[in-house]
Order: structure tokens, then C-alpha cells, then sequence
């Protein structure tokens, strides 16, 4: 029993919501506010660092950032912002302006991956997940008798619906789980993860790349054009990090 | 014998194996680069084509140099690998068209290739007219010399013609009227566009050149046309009569009778003439039976005359902006009601057919009521030629007071050149119920709940959505938890866990259907039925209902050991169940009591067998 009202207690205290961060929450708004990007963004980074990722935070660093002139930064921080908020609209405007402001043409987006972009990816994996959970329970009625057999063919057919559209759009994302933002540009696309290699093209500021390998301080990075090299790891960074 | 045969054999095949690979010797060659001119000299409407072929595991793409004078032009790219005694060598080569502005000499310096530089190159290039030196292993000189007449004729005869189709003569200034460009090729005449098609002159604009154009064939007098065809959007920038000009460079390959060319030239035709990406390009089977000549051309429409008239000054309204075609406009208000500070969206849309860039409207205005932000456009076309479509004025406002607000309606003023005058259409104004706020600033909203669906302008000037308020959770970290073992352990157990179920059942369904596992449960069930009624009768001091069912008891048993077992029983089993038995009938019809004792004493020997039996099966 005392197991049992410790355990209660421990949910309680860590489903409340964090108040902690709401001073430093407070200065950095009041900084941003008074024009002081630089400490709101000082401000707001320690609150990530402390809190972990919010996409309120993420989406006022973002506009800090871009507003002292360095929208690479504001890409970064308006990507993961999207991750959480997926289809906010005031996001995506201000994504759009740091764009603009860093020179970069508008994303060429298919359809379908508008599309699936709806949900977040995380979503789609979790449906997807309870569908299987769905589906085998439906499977294991289907063996019995009666009513729980007549109930197994409607919870067949919306777990397989549920599985093949959350799948499919989880398979169109896919390579979002690998999307970068280069931080420091013009950087050098290399040949192999080396300095000295031959350049092989460049990337700029704020651009959007895809991570696909990593060696010894270099990652290997494929552009929206399909170039793909290798640059120093300090320069693209991942939108879905593991800690701020 | 047949041993030292083998081993000798065994022997050669090694040894060769061992040569093979040495052999083989390094897998990559060394990079080197080239550059040709082809043809080296040429007049100034002809063109040449610069190959640069690298080979080896250098694949980074030319620095082509600026010349004065010359136009080079990408082309085409190739690429090849090659295994030469196990070398492996990869080329790429890449092609550049080269015309000349004027005639003289030019030099092309060197061309680097990654690490690699080529020689520089030195082009001739004479006046129009001039016949150029041969390309490599193409058409003859001799036989252009030999058939000049039949060529010229030949090109003039070739010559495509290209024409506009308007669908009136009259125009309002900023009109946009529907147009399509229609440019005719013989049969037989290859073609490839040497840039994009243009319009001359300050006084249209057409839009949609860019776009691919449709082929289709027409028949004109008796011949075959390929007829390009482009839809596109002709714009009246001025007043006043202009024709309609527009002009696309190409170049031609026409293909020259063979009759007078020797059987030399006709190959060397064949193998020469390329037009790599051409329309139509048959300059390989046309080489077969003639010559290909290439010509470098200006396509030009017929001069199509346009009276331009300007806009009426009569009845012209303050708010016109330039719009002309014909518009509808709405506006929406969303959210439809809110609470003092709460941002919202007024959108003004504007639909119809015409100069949607030029459309513009009246924008609201800050109030006592109201604070409006900076408007945002977006035209958006229903059709590729971008005639038709509708542009939306997206507007942030934040009431400033509680109660029934009214947001005014806004006017829109365009000409209609189909009616030839203005038009005025208004909008009707919006009622907002806004409640009172919850001391919310009207910069600060919360992310989720935020109708921005357009850029609001802060405080500071810029085009940006403002800061939100700070709520809700924070996530330790945006990695997905798809590629974490965990999640992947919880998708594979419910696959498991469904394995075992669906066993277990199947196996359970799988004995229910067994008549003789269900004999067997039946057989067991009646032994501890009669057991049990075996006991009772002991209780009640009954010996005929205690032996019926000590008989039955025993006779369930047997059947059960039969069926499970073939085991013969002993001797000494065999006399107690006919003893047991014997009892049994004793009791049952000759109505013999052995007494209390004796029955617990027959009790223990019956459950003593029935162990036995047990112990058999």
C-alpha cells in the first residue's frame, strides 16, 4: 500500500507542470520586448538547457534570433519548433521569413508529403503502434467463438486501415528523422571526412540537409539537389537532437 | 598415375589463377582530361561543339571561362565506366555548344577540371557564309562545295515560320488576354532551342514563355507541319498601336538530298551529325540516305498589329489601383468572435479573371476599437497561364474593447473591358461579439491557438509573427522514440504475445475436436462420478448401489486403459477386477451384504486396482 501511494505520488509530481522556468520565461519575453535579443536569447537557451524542448520556447528563440540577424540559427530553432507544433500556422510564417532572410528558395514540398505532414511523425508511430496492438488482439478474437469473434472483424478492418495509412505516412517522413539545418556557412562540402579533401561543392546558411553518415567530426550530408558530401559536424545540425 | 595427372592439372589452374591476378593491377587509372572543338572553325551562324572528357576518379564539374565574343553554352553530359584487364575507368564527358558574336580568332584558356586543367584551344570563326572545316567524321566539305544549290534551296524551303493567335485587336492598357504561339517545322527538320522565347519590344508582357510547349501535326497545302504550340498571357503595358513581336533562337538540322553526294560523304554523315536532345532528331537515319546541315536561326512571329487604348479618366474611382478584367469580392472574419487582446484574421478575397497582381484594395484602419497590423497578399492562379485565380488579403486585428464591435466593409474598384467602364464592389461590414480578455497582451498568444495565417508585424517593424506566451510541457528531447529498442520490443510483443494466444487456442480448439481425447475426458469423468457415488453408498450402508458403481467405476477404467494402452494386464490383476467383479454380481442380483467392514475393506481393494490400472495406461 505505501508502494502504491508513493507511486501515486511520484505520477502526480511528475505529470505537474514544470513552473520553474517561468521567471526566466518572464525575462527573456520583458528582454525580447525591450529590444535585448541577445540576453533573450541567452535567456530562452537556458531554459532549454534546464527544461528541455517547447515549441513556445523554441518558436521565441527563433524570432530572437532572427531578429539579431542570424537566421540560420532561427531556421534551426523554427524546424524543431514545427516538430512539436506541426502545421503552426505562425511557425511555418516565420520559417518562411528566415528564409527569405537567408537568401534560401522556398522548400519544394510534393504533395504527399504535405500531405502526411498533417500529423506529426511521432504520431503517426504511436497510431501505427496501437493499431498493431489492435490488430493482434482482433486476431487472437478472431479464434474464438460468439460475440468476441463477430467483434474481431470491424477492429480487423480499423486496425489495418489505421496501420496502412499511419505506416505509409510515417514512410513519407521518414527522412524528416534525418533533416539538418547548416548553422555556419558558406561550409565546404569535402569529399572524404577529412579538411584537407577535395572540395566538392559548398552549402550555405540555412540551408536544409540530410544527415546520412558520421565519421570522426565530419557527417555526410546530402543537399535538396541531391549533392551529397562530407562537412564538419559543428556546421549541421540535427532537428531532431537529443537534448537542446 | 591418374593422381599425378590431377595434381599436375591442379597445378596449371593455379598458376593461371596467379597470373590472372596479378594481372589485374590496380583498380583505378590515372585522371586525365581532354577538350575538343568540333568542328574547329566555323562561321558566325554556325556553331561548334566543345567536348571535355575526363577519365580516371575525377568527376567535378568544368570552369568554363568567360571569352569575349563567344557564347558557350552547356549541352549534354554523359558518363561511362570501363574494365580494361580489370582496371576500372570511369569517364564523364560533357558537352558545350560555342557560337561566335563576330568573326576572328578566339582562345579558350585553360578549362579546369577539378585538380585537372586542359590545354587551351584556339577557334576560328569566319564571316556568314563562310563554310566551316569539317566536324570530325561528319559531312564532307567537298559536298557542301558540290551541293551548295541543293542545300540553300533545301534551307529556304525548311525554313519554320512561327505566328501568334490573338483573340481581338483592341486592347484596354493592363488587359491580359489569352494568346497561344504556334511555330511550324517541316517533317524532316530537327530542331533545338538555343534559348527561351521572347518578346520584343516595352509594350506587352507575355508570361508563361517558359513553359514546355505542346506538339502536335498539321497539314498546310498539302504538307506536313510539327506545329509547337505555347498558350500564354499577352499584358498591354501602353497605349498606342504596337505589333505583337515575338522571337525564339534555334538550331536547325535539316536534312540535304542525297543525290548528288558520294557514298564517302554519306557516311561520313552518318557517323558525324549529331544534334543530341534535338526535336525530331533523325540525324542518324537521315545520314543513311543524305546529309545533315545544321543552321543557327532566329525564329520571329508576323508583326500582329494592337491598338492599345488607355483607360477612360471619366467615372474613374479615387480607390482604383489599376485592376482590369472582372472580379467578385468576399471577406471572413476568423475567428468569428473572440476576447479583447485575442488576435484575429480579416480576409479579403478577390476572385476572378485579369491583372490580379495589380489587384489592390482599401485596408482597415487602427481605431478605438480596433488595432489592425500591416496586410499580407497571396495571389494564387486557378491555371497555369495565371489569367484566372483569386489574390486574398489576409489582415491580423486585436479588438481593444469588450461587447458588439463592427469591422467596416472595404471597397474595391476595377475596369471592366468586356463593359468598358469602372466597377465599384463593396464588402459589407462585420460584426464581432468580443469578450472581455484575460489581461492577455495583444502580442502574446498562445502558439496552438493562433489564428496568424499570415506575418503580423511586431512591434519593432518587422514582417514577423510575435512571441507567444509560454505554456505547456517540455519534451527531453526530439529524438523519435521509433529506433529505440523499447518501441521496438513493445511492436514485436503483441506479435508474440497474438503467437502464443492463437497456439494455446488452436491447441484447446484442436482437442475439443478429438473423439478420442473427448472419450477419454468422458471415461475419466464417469470413473470420479461412480468413485464418488461409490463412497456415498459406503456412507449409507447400501452394498448393491456400492458395488453398481464400484462395477461401472471399474468398467470406465478398462475402457480407458484399452483405448490408451495395449499392454496386456498381469495375472495377478486380472484375478482381483474378476474377483472385484465377481463381488460386484454377488451383491447386485444375489442380494449378498458382506457388512460394514467388509465394504471399506472392498473400498480400499477397488481404489487399490483402479491405482493399478492408472499405473498401467
Amino acid at each position: 500500500m505505501r508502494v502504491l501511494c508513493l507511486g501515486l505520488v511520484l505520477l502526480l509530481v511528475a505529470s505537474t507542470p514544470l513552473r520553474a522556468d517561468q521567471p526566466m520565461v518572464a525575462a527573456a519575453a520583458q528582454a525580447a520586448a525591450a529590444g535585448d535579443y541577445a540576453a533573450a536569447v541567452r535567456d530562452y537557451e537556458q531554459v532549454l538547457n534546464r527544461d528541455g524542448f517547447s515549441a513556445p520556447v523554441l518558436f521565441n528563440l527563433g524570432n530572437a534570433w532572427l531578429r539579431l540577424g542570424k537566421p540560420a540559427r532561427a531556421i534551426l530553432d523554427y524546424e524543431r519548433a514545427l516538430v512539436l507544433a506541426p502545421r503552426s500556422p505562425a511557425i511555418e510564417a516565420n520559417l518562411t521569413a528566415a528564409r527569405q532572410r537567408a537568401g534560401l528558395a522556398p522548400e519544394a514540398i510534393s504533395p504527399w508529403l504535405t500531405a502526411a505532414r498533417y500529423f506529426s511523425f511521432d504520431s503517426y508511430i504511436w497510431a501505427a503502434l496501437a493499431a498493431v496492438w489492435l490488430l493482434c488482439g482482433a486476431l487472437v478474437l478472431l479464434c474464438l467463438n460468439g460475440v468476441a469473434r463477430r467483434l474481431a472483424r470491424p477492429l480487423i478492418l480499423v486496425a489495418a486501415l489505421t496501420l496502412c495509412v499511419s505506416a505509409d505516412a510515417a514512410v513519407l517522413c521518414w527522412s524528416d528523422l534525418y533533416r539538418a539545418v547548416v548553422i555556419q556557412g558558406p561550409a565546404i562540402l569535402h569529399l572524404a571526412p577529412a579538411p584537407s579533401a577535395a572540395a566538392s561543392g559548398g552549402l550555405r546558411e540555412g540551408e536544409v540537409v540530410w544527415l546520412q553518415d558520421r565519421y570522426s567530426g565530419f557527417v555526410f550530408v546530402r543537399t535538396a539537389d541531391g549533392h551529397g558530401g562530407w562537412v564538419s559536424d559543428a556546421a549541421a545540425v540535427p532537428v531532431r537532437a537529443s537534448r537542446p | 598415375m591418374k593422381s599425378a595427372v590431377r595434381h599436375w592439372r591442379l597445378s596449371c589452374v593455379a598458376a593461371l589463377v596467379g597470373l590472372l591476378a596479378l594481372s589485374a593491377g590496380p583498380a583505378v587509372a590515372a585522371s586525365h582530361v581532354t577538350a575538343t572543338l568540333d568542328p574547329p572553325s566555323f562561321s558566325v551562324t554556325e556553331s561548334a561543339e566543345l567536348t571535355i572528357t575526363v577519365s580516371g576518379d575525377e568527376d567535378a564539374v568544368p570552369l568554363i571561362p568567360r571569352v569575349s565574343g563567344l557564347i558557350i553554352n552547356p549541352d549534354g553530359q554523359s558518363s561511362q565506366v570501363r574494365q580494361v584487364n580489370g582496371a576500372v575507368t570511369a569517364i564523364f564527358a560533357r558537352t558545350y555548344r560555342v557560337t561566335a558574336n563576330h568573326e576572328g580568332a578566339f582562345t579558350i584558356p585553360p578549362i579546369q577540371v577539378g585538380n585537372l586543367t586542359t590545354p587551351s584551344l584556339t577557334v576560328h570563326v569566319g564571316a556568314a557564309g563562310t563554310a566551316s572545316r569539317p566536324r570530325t567524321g561528319g559531312a564532307a566539305p567537298d559536298s557542301d562545295r558540290d551541293s551548295s544549290a541543293a542545300v540553300a534551296k533545301t534551307l529556304r524551303e525548311s525554313m519554320p515560320t512561327m505566328k501568334v493567335v490573338l483573340p481581338k485587336g483592341r486592347l484596354y492598357v493592363g488587359e491580359l488576354v489569352p494568346i497561344q504561339i504556334k511555330a511550324y517545322f517541316r517533317e524532316g527538320v530537327g530542331a533545338r532551342a538555343d534559348g527561351p522565347l521572347a518578346a520584343v519590344g516595352d509594350a506587352f508582357t507575355v508570361s508563361g514563355l517558359d513553359k514546355r510547349a505542346t506538339q502536335t501535326q498539321e497539314a498546310i497545302g498539302g504538307v506536313t507541319y510539327n506545329v509547337l504550340t505555347w498558350n500564354s498571357v499577352l499584358g498591354a503595358l501602353k497605349s498606342g498601336d504596337y505589333p505583337v513581336a515575338l522571337e525564339l533562337p534555334l538550331t536547325l538540322t535539316i536534312q540535304v538530298p542525297a543525290a548528288d553526294l558520294d557514298m564517302a560523304s554519306r557516311l561520313r554523315a552518318l557517323f558525324g551529325t549529331r544534334a543530341p536532345g534535338a526535336f525530331m532528331d533523325d540525324s542518324v537515319f537521315g545520314g543513311l540516305f543524305g546529309r545533315a546541315v545544321q543552321k543557327s536561326v532566329t525564329l520571329k512571329t508576323d508583326l500582329t498589329p494592337v491598338t492599345v487604348q488607355p483607360l477612360p479618366a471619366a467615372d474613374r474611382p479615387a480607390n482604383f489601383s489599376g485592376a482590369v478584367g472582372q472580379f467578385q469580392v468576399t471577406s471572413e472574419l476568423t475567428p468569428a468572435a473572440g476576447a479583447v487582446g485575442d488576435p484575429l484574421t480579416f480576409k479579403l478575397t478577390i476572385t476572378g479573371k485579369g491583372n490580379l497582381s495589380r489587384v489592390s484594395s482599401d485596408a482597415l484602419q487602427n481605431s478605438a476599437q480596433w488595432r489592425v497590423y500591416r496586410a499580407e497578399s497571396k495571389v494564387t492562379a486557378d491555371d497555369d497561364s495565371g489569367l484566372q485565380g483569386f489574390k486574398t488579403f489576409s489582415q491580423p486585428v486585436v479588438p481593444l474593447q469588450a461587447g458588439q464591435l463592427e469591422l467596416p466593409g472595404l471597397s474595391f474598384s476595377y475596369f471592366d473591358p468586356e463593359a468598358e467602364r469602372y466597377v465599384t464592389r463593396e464588402t459589407p461590414s462585420v460584426k464581432v461579439r468580443v469578450t472581455p480578455g484575460a489581461g492577455a497582451t495583444p502580442a502574446a498568444s498562445a502558439l496552438p491557438a493562433g489564428p496568424l495565417t499570415s506575418a503580423v508585424q511586431a512591434e519593432d517593424g518587422d514582417a514577423l509573427a510575435p512571441d507567444v506566451s509560454v505554456t505547456g510541457g517540455h519534451t527531453a528531447t526530439l529524438e523519435s522514440p521509433v529506433l529505440r529498442p523499447w518501441f521496438i520490443a513493445s511492436a514485436v510483443t503483441p506479435l508474440v504475445l497474438m503467437l502464443c494466444a492463437v497456439t494455446l487456442i488452436r491447441r484447446h480448439q484442436l482437442r475439443l475436436g478429438d473423439a478420442a481425447l473427448v472419450l477419454h475426458a468422458a471415461r475419466l469423468a464417469a470413473v470420479r462420478i461412480n468413485l464418488e457415488s461409490m463412497a456415498a453408498a459406503l456412507n449409507r450402508g447400501d452394498p448393491t448401489a456400492f458395488f453398481t458403481a464400484a462395477r461401472h467405476a471399474l468398467q470406465e477404467k478398462l475402457a480407458d486403459m484399452r483405448q490408451l494402452s495395449t499392454a496386456p494386464l498381469s495375472a495377478e490383476d486380472d484375478a482381483e477386477i474378476q474377483a472385484i467383479l465377481a463381488m460386484a454380481e454377488k451383491a447386485i442380483y444375489a442380494g449378498e451384504n458382506p457388512g460394514p467392514e467388509m465394504l471399506r475393506t472392498w473400498q480400499r481393494r477397488i481404489l487399490t486396482q483402479m491405482d493399478r490400472l492408472e499405473a498401467i495406461a
